[in-house]
């Protein structure tokens, strides 16, 4: 039977939902409500939460419960008991298998937030630039070509990569109550109320490009939430068939009065305006897939639903426990980071630097926004060098918080499936890791062999375990069988409804925002028919070979899992689960 | 901003900060599962 157990509520509350704020709270969401507009982002966002994340949850708090009950803690054990089979063992080695490799790149990207905390604190960064900005990062990084980040000082990533590797396993070694609980709990209160701080200070931040008096705070808010989006539109086909294309976003009275300029100086194409100001209300934004595929996206990958992680710390809960109200909490922590201090640093604080369009074209993206234009509004602001150390340690939290849970169910699985003690597996799990996390490192150039593994692990295989977890919940195991687990010990006992919710809505919903991503994203099938770039480096392109990196990562996953796999096989553990198949 | 951003905005974080509130009062407020149920299996029948 298992020893270890959370110490408090608070704290396995605190744990997972430390699991589940990270980077993409602070730095994704805004990117995404700012890009897909406001209200039509909130309202999938939304229904999203309810439809996907909620429920999916919920589902792993209550297998994850019930397999540490039965003495399980690692997803092939808690997955090969709940379904009294040792195939679901073996695919529960995916879980391991996915969460140890986000693991390993993962703990790279922390060490970039540490080096830009630390480089704030010492005043070394002088950045005056986007060009200036992006070059530091490409050069700290190691962007330019592979070994690069390698380099000794405090100016390369090497060493806080070192010091976030070590200290996540200090906690891992230290157990869940001793070490993740033990950090969650100061990690946790400590980045929210940093987060308010830097909320409460850019609220109050004017006058940061005098020569641009529109560019604001609430011009950056507006970016993000107002309903309305309404956009430049320059026609490129001709007077009989006008074809409008988007020439630039309009936020603020400033905007607008600039393009009515525009469109009333613009030439005309046979009499017809060749210009034009037009809005695109909520309902016409929310029939554009990408939506929706963005805010399932968003909601799944930030709750880190469907990983493998709320499983591995929900079998360390007592049996008792209450699942529901535990999975509900962890979740509206995730949102309110998310959505009540996320949602209001990143954007606005650009868009008050570079307006609107300086943004846009700077990018939207996690890395652009975090490591290239957050790090120049910081500096243009009296005190910045202090609120950039403490937004940059707040993501250095996040990231450990996140990263810890990532390591937990490869740990579980070693220590369930070997017998080997703490010390042991602790050292395997820092060999294997300590290879990869240099492999990801060391091949740093265009960021390659991080993207492959974010692709094919963060991803794809993230996407197939929480469809075949929901699946073996609500259609091998059975809804009712299930909600009576979850309900076991609860104070709020799911309703009637929740079981229609997660047989047939949840599955679905998953099922057709993985098939459209595919459609879409990865083959080209739907939209402008290009291959995945990261299938492309696999078969090579029209005029490019297969990317050697990209090989080499897919092999060391394949070799990982592999290794996993033959653990299962020779592991006594989960001889004796299909014997426990009930009779019928 | 306008004012439809406003409402989206408020509507967003006061949704989600009333509902942390509501679960972390909860959490707070309710006794934990006694010692004795650490772990084992469930009196419930799980498997029927």
């Amino acid at each position: 039977m298992n020893a270890e157990s959370w110490s408090s509520r608070i704290g396995v509350i605190l744990a997972v939902s430390g699991s589940a704020v990270g980077l993409g709270n602070f730095l994704k969401f805004p990117g995404q409500v700012a890009l897909y507009g406001g209200a039509a982002f909130m309202i999938a966002y939304v229904i999203s939460f309810f439809a996907l994340g909620l429920p999916i949850s919920i589902i792993e708090f209550t297998v994850g419960r019930h397999g540490g009950a039965n003495g399980y803690n690692s997803p092939s054990g808690i997955l090969g008991f709940f379904c009294k089979s040792k195939k679901m063992a073996y695919f529960g080695v995916l879980g391991s298998l996915l969460t140890l490799m986000i693991f390993c790149y993962y703990v790279y990207i922390e060490s970039w937030c540490l080096g830009y905390a630390y480089n704030f604190a010492v005043g070394t960064l002088k950045l005056d630039s986007v060009e200036a900005s992006s070059a530091f990062f490409a050069d700290f990084i190691g962007a330019d070509s592979d070994g690069s980040a390698f380099g000794l000082g405090l100016d390369k990533v090497l060493v806080f990569l070192i010091f976030s590797f070590f200290l996540n396993f200090w906690m891992i070694y230290r157990g869940v109550s001793r070490g993740i609980e033990f950090f969650c709990k100061y990690a946790m209160p400590t980045l929210v109320l940093l987060a308010i701080v830097i909320v409460i200070r850019m609220m109050t931040v004017s006058g940061l490009s005098p020569d641009h008096p529109e560019r604001t705070i609430n011009q950056g808010l507006g970016f993000m939430w107002n309903p309305v989006k309404v956009v430049l539109q320059e026609n490129v086909g001709n007077a009989q068939n006008p074809k409008w294309v988007d020439a630039r976003r309009l936020v603020g009275e400033s905007d607008m009065s600039e393009a009515k300029k525009i469109v009333a100086e613009a030439p005309t194409i046979s009499g017809s305006p060749s210009m034009r100001i037009h809005s695109i209300s909520v309902f016409r934004q929310l029939q554009n897939p990408s939506i929706w595929i963005a805010a399932a996206g968003q909601v799944f990958f930030s709750l880190t639903v469907g990983f493998g992680c709320i499983m591995t710390y929900a079998s360390y809960l007592r049996r008792k426990d209450d699942i529901v109200l535990s999975s509900i909490t962890s979740c509206s922590a995730n949102e309110f980071c998310e959505v009540c201090l996320g949602g209001m640093i990143t954007v606005p604080a650009a868009v008050a630097l570079f307006g609107v369009s300086g943004v846009l074209g700077a990018g939207l993206s996690l890395f652009d926004l975090g490591f290239k234009v957050l790090p120049l509004f910081f500096l243009s602001m009296p005190l910045g060098e202090f609120f950039g150390f403490l937004f940059f340690f707040l993501l250095f939290l996040a990231a450990v918080t996140s990263s810890l849970s990532m390591l937990q169910p490869s740990m579980a699985f070693i220590e369930e499936a070997t017998g080997l003690k703490r010390r042991f597996s602790t050292s395997l799990l820092c060999l294997i890791t300590f290879f990869i996390s240099g492999f990801v490192a060391y091949f740093s150039k265009d960021l390659k062999a991080m993207d492959t593994f974010d692709f094919w692990m963060g991803q794809v295989a993230v996407y197939i375990f929480a469809m075949v977890l929901v699946t073996a919940f609500s259609w091998y195991f059975g809804v009712e069988r299930g909600m009576k687990l979850a309900n076991y010990g609860s104070i709020i006992k799911l309703p009637h409804w929740f079981g229609f919710l997660a047989r047939y809505i949840t599955p679905t919903v998953l099922l057709l925002v993985f098939v459209v991503w595919i459609g879409q994203d990865i083959l080209g099938v739907i939209g402008d028919g290009k291959l995945s770039p990261y299938i492309r480096d696999l078969v090579g392109g029209e005029d490019s070979p297969p990317n050697k990196v990209a090989w080499k990562s897919v092999a060391i996953m394949v070799m990982v899992g592999a290794f996993y796999s033959l653990i299962v096989l020779r592991s006594g553990r989960y001889s004796d689960l299909k014997s426990l198949k009930r009779r019928k | 901003m306008t004012l439809g951003g406003w409402i989206t905005f408020l509507f967003s974080t006061v949704s989600f900060t009333s509902l942390f509130a509501w679960c972390l009062y909860k959490v707070l407020t309710t006794p934990r599962a006694d010692e004795s149920a650490l772990h084992g299996t469930f009196d419930i029948d799980d498997d029927d």
